[in-house]
């Protein structure tokens, strides 16, 4: 009888694996993306979206895959995987988002609540499972370069190219055109890594010709580069993986791709030969591992030796004390932009080199390097300047970060085998009172009433109380955040409601709305006011339900008491537990879901209400009374009840 | 003008008793003490009092007290409880004329007016004196709903006096 819905947990490797990672970007040339097509036998796909997949190394991983990671105490971890985001060139992302939205200091959303809505109800049609994973990676899930966060500069930039048609001058030729591109001025091109996967026709191609190309890249170009064999062994394994083309996509790629819903049968897959798709791992997993993961720590050292130690320091502090009260004379020059270093109030950004900006990359980028700790501290500090800055959309960003790394950070395993320990009173207290509660009270208030972007607010609502339902969930303590949780996720809906109702997209009952009760009542089902140690005492109540205890047989000619009223099986935890009011949010979910006629959707979370009642048959109890709740969704249920039957 | 919907909830959960009501301090409408609650939330009042149950019964056990307050709030409706010795409880819900959150319109927290709490305690004691003189009744059962059309006529006495 559990409760089907996403786990905290792996909600929390959704953040991980959508948003707190590098972005490589992809900038093939035009033979490379034929020699892709000719082998994967399919006109229609571009080499991105071979290799997007691939990304995600914790399913399409090598055997033994392990990434070492060293932080600057020079710690190393290992980790089982470490997602990377495959996208489209830089050049190409800024112009698709138009960056005249975020020219004249505005904020542009960060995306569409109504596409949104769009999908999911496209998506819920005739879905039997729980669509809100699908939500929150769709709002996670976002390729905009952002001015005040740098989680969507690229950190490296990848060039494939071909061998046999291609030469150093075409690699060179990509490069200038890169370099020569008019990037904005918060972006530093200079702490982007290049590198060039070297595609080539294994059965004519030698492997020794392909090391010579890539030696003259690394001596004419300083180019890093990866050998590519393809065609390996393509007649003797006919055998092909099928790999989705929806993999990282955002909310507008995917309405796009909706709407261009193409001939072919078998549109949302691809067919990648068996081969190729090892190869594809392999390269991958020695990209990341051997030439990814060092340069963004070796970034990492060199920005705090430069950079943070300096500011920490007794001297960096009196100069930024000295500047913040000083500084009064050339508020022209900040506003006109001419100075570098510091914050241009006109645009609403810090410049590329300016210090602030650095540091903020390095906390974005120990993040992506799961140095959560790290990250936070200097979060924490680069705050500070923000706000004498009063770069607000700086601050409301830095702040949302401080939470999701303080979360993220108490939630971390100290080892691969070894649960992280419960944090005491005083560190609750303070994490819920001295941060998360003012913290996101301040975001809040920035994006939606600064900015009028509400999408950011949403989508911090949302990430916060998955953290917080996460902790909660692992460390059972929900009655240090159950009412935030419900909170935050409740304005969530309230604002997506607002936006829709105010765009005129829906007036109605909505997916949205709907998903997000569900999920409240999720996170009130697993709320187990029960300590660690005792939770076995939940078993009997998850395994059958709330029921009444059957009496012990009386001995024969012994008295039974016939009015003896027996208790039901969750007396001991009576009060510790919330499935009735997780079953009153199920059920707001499940009248909208009716509203939106989906007896799909209703039969599935009617499931969920059983702990507390029988939702199998129209019974005589209370709650089966002719025009109550319950009943008219079991009566709007029958039709659907009988088609899956038969 | 507040609307209520008092219900007496039995140990499984069951409700002996229920009434709507509206406040007769307000100025009279066409039918006096009727209530205003939408058909929507008419439907699910009883589920509103019944998921309010989890809190109280987790916060029966901090207080001495019968009367147990404000316990909970959804979309709107606000929830007073008191509990019996023989875990009975009393679960009072009631709009709030002032907010604008309603469960027609999606829920959304926060809200605030002023409601007399020991209008609502008096009330509670009254009930519970009634209740305790229906349990006395010897062709009454522990956990059998409450039909007495006296008990009704008495209930609706003392809202009358309180609320």
């Amino acid at each position: 009888m559990a409760i089907e819905g996403v786990q905290p947990s792996a909600a929390r490797q959704l953040l991980l694996q959508h948003t707190l990672l590098p972005l490589i970007s992809i900038h093939l040339t035009l033979n490379a993306d034929a020699l892709f097509q000719t082998e994967c036998n399919d006109t229609l796909i571009s080499t991105l979206l071979v290799l997007r997949p691939y990304g995600n190394n914790a399913r399409y991983s090598v055997p033994n895959q392990s990434y070492r990671i060293a932080n600057l105490q020079l710690i190393t971890r290992t980790y089982g995987l470490f997602p990377v985001r495959f996208d489209a060139p830089l050049p190409e992302l800024l112009t698709v988002h138009n960056l005249a939205e975020d020219k004249k200091g505005e904020i542009a959303p960060l995306f569409s609540i109504s596409s949104l809505e769009q999908l999911l109800k496209h998506a819920s049609a005739n879905s039997r499972t729980d669509l809100y994973s699908d939500m929150f990676r769709k709002v996670l899930t976002s390729n905009r370069i952002l001015l005040f966060d740098t989680l969507n500069h690229p950190v490296a930039h990848i060039f494939v190219v071909d061998y046999a048609t291609d030469s150093v001058e075409t690699v060179r030729q990509l490069l200038v055109e890169f370099r020569n591109f008019a990037f904005p001025r918060y972006f530093q091109i200079s702490d982007v890594l290049f590198h060039a996967f070297v595609a080539f026709d294994s059965r004519i191609v030698a492997e020794t010709e392909v090391r010579r190309f890539q030696e003259e890249l690394r001596t004419a170009l300083s180019v890093g580069s990866s050998a590519l064999p393809m065609f390996l062994g393509v007649d003797s394994d006919p055998l092909k993986v099928r790999m989705s083309k929806l993999v990282d996509m955002t909310i507008q790629e995917q309405v796009q791709h909706l709407s261009l819903q193409h001939t072919a049968e078998d549109n949302e897959s691809i067919h990648v030969p068996k081969l190729l798709d090892m190869t594809l791992r392999l390269k991958i997993y020695e990209f990341l591992s051997k030439v990814l993961i060092p340069y963004m720590e070796q970034k990492i050292r060199v920005w705090d030796d430069l950079v943070l130690l300096p500011k920490k320091s007794i001297t960096g502090r009196l100069f930024s004390v000295s500047r913040k009260f000083f500084n009064n004379n050339n508020n022209d020059v900040t506003a006109s932009g001419t100075s570098p270093n510091t914050f241009n109030h006109q645009d609403n950004y810090y410049y590329r080199s300016s210090p602030e900006q650095v540091i903020r990359k390095l906390a974005d980028w120990s993040l992506m390097l799961k140095d959560f700790k790290y990250a936070y501290s200097t979060y924490d500090l680069i705050k500070k300047d923000y706000t004498n800055d009063k770069a607000w959309v700086y601050v409301a960003s830095t702040q949302e970060l401080c939470i999701i790394s303080l979360l993220l950070a108490q939630t971390q395993p100290l080892a691969s085998d070894t649960l992280p320990l419960i944090p005491d009173r005083n560190t609750l207290r303070k994490i819920r009172h001295d941060i998360i509660e003012p913290y996101m009270d301040n975001l809040t208030y920035t994006f939606k009433l600064r900015f009028n972007v509400k999408t950011y607010a949403i989508r911090s609502y949302l990430i916060v109380a998955e953290l917080l339902l996460n902790m909660s969930s692992m460390f059972s303590i929900p009655w240090w955040w159950d009412d935030l949780i419900e909170g935050y996720f409740l304005k969530a809906a309230t604002d997506i409601d607002a936006h829709l109702i105010s765009s005129g997209a829906v007036s109605g009952p909505h997916v949205l709305r709907a998903i997000i009760y569900e999920r409240i009542g999720y996170a009130k089902a697993i709320a187990y006011y029960v300590p660690l140690e005792a939770a076995d005492l939940l078993q009997p109540v998850l395994k059958e339900g709330v029921c009444v205890q059957v009496p012990e047989e009386v001995e024969e000619g012994g008295y039974e008491n016939s009015a003896k009223i027996m208790p039901q099986n969750d007396n001991c935890i009576s009060g510790r537990t919330r499935f009735r009011k997780s079953a009153m949010w199920y059920l707001m979910a499940l009248w909208e879901w009716r509203d939106l006629d989906n007896p799909h959707q209703v039969l599935r979370l009617l499931q969920n209400l059983k702990i507390r009642f029988n939702v199998d048959e129209v019974t005589k109890n209370w709650y089966d009374r002719q025009g109550m709740a319950l009943e008219s969704l079991k009566s709007f249920c029958l039709p659907a009840n009988r088609e899956q039957a038969s | 003008m507040s609307s209520y919907y008092f219900t007496i909830i039995g140990t499984r959960d069951n409700p002996l008793y229920e009434l709507e009501f509206s406040s007769f301090k307000a100025p009279a409408s066409l039918i006096p003490g009727e209530s205003h609650f939408t058909a929507k939330v008419k439907e699910l009042l009883p589920f509103i009092a019944n998921s309010s149950l989890d809190l109280v019964e987790d916060s029966q056990w901090l207080t001495p007290n019968f009367n147990l307050g404000r316990i909970d709030s959804f979309g709107g409706i606000w929830v007073n409880a008191f509990v019996t010795q023989g875990n009975v409880k009393f679960i009072l819900c009631y709009d709030n004329p002032n907010s604008n959150n309603s469960l027609d319109n999606g829920i959304s927290s926060g809200g605030s007016t002023k409601y007399d709490e020991s209008s609502m305690k008096h009330f509670f004691n009254d009930a519970y004196d009634l209740y305790v003189k229906a349990l006395l009744n010897p062709f009454y059962g522990a956990n059998d709903p409450l039909v007495s059309p006296d008990f009704d006529y008495k209930i609706k006495i003392v809202a009358k006096k309180y609320l």
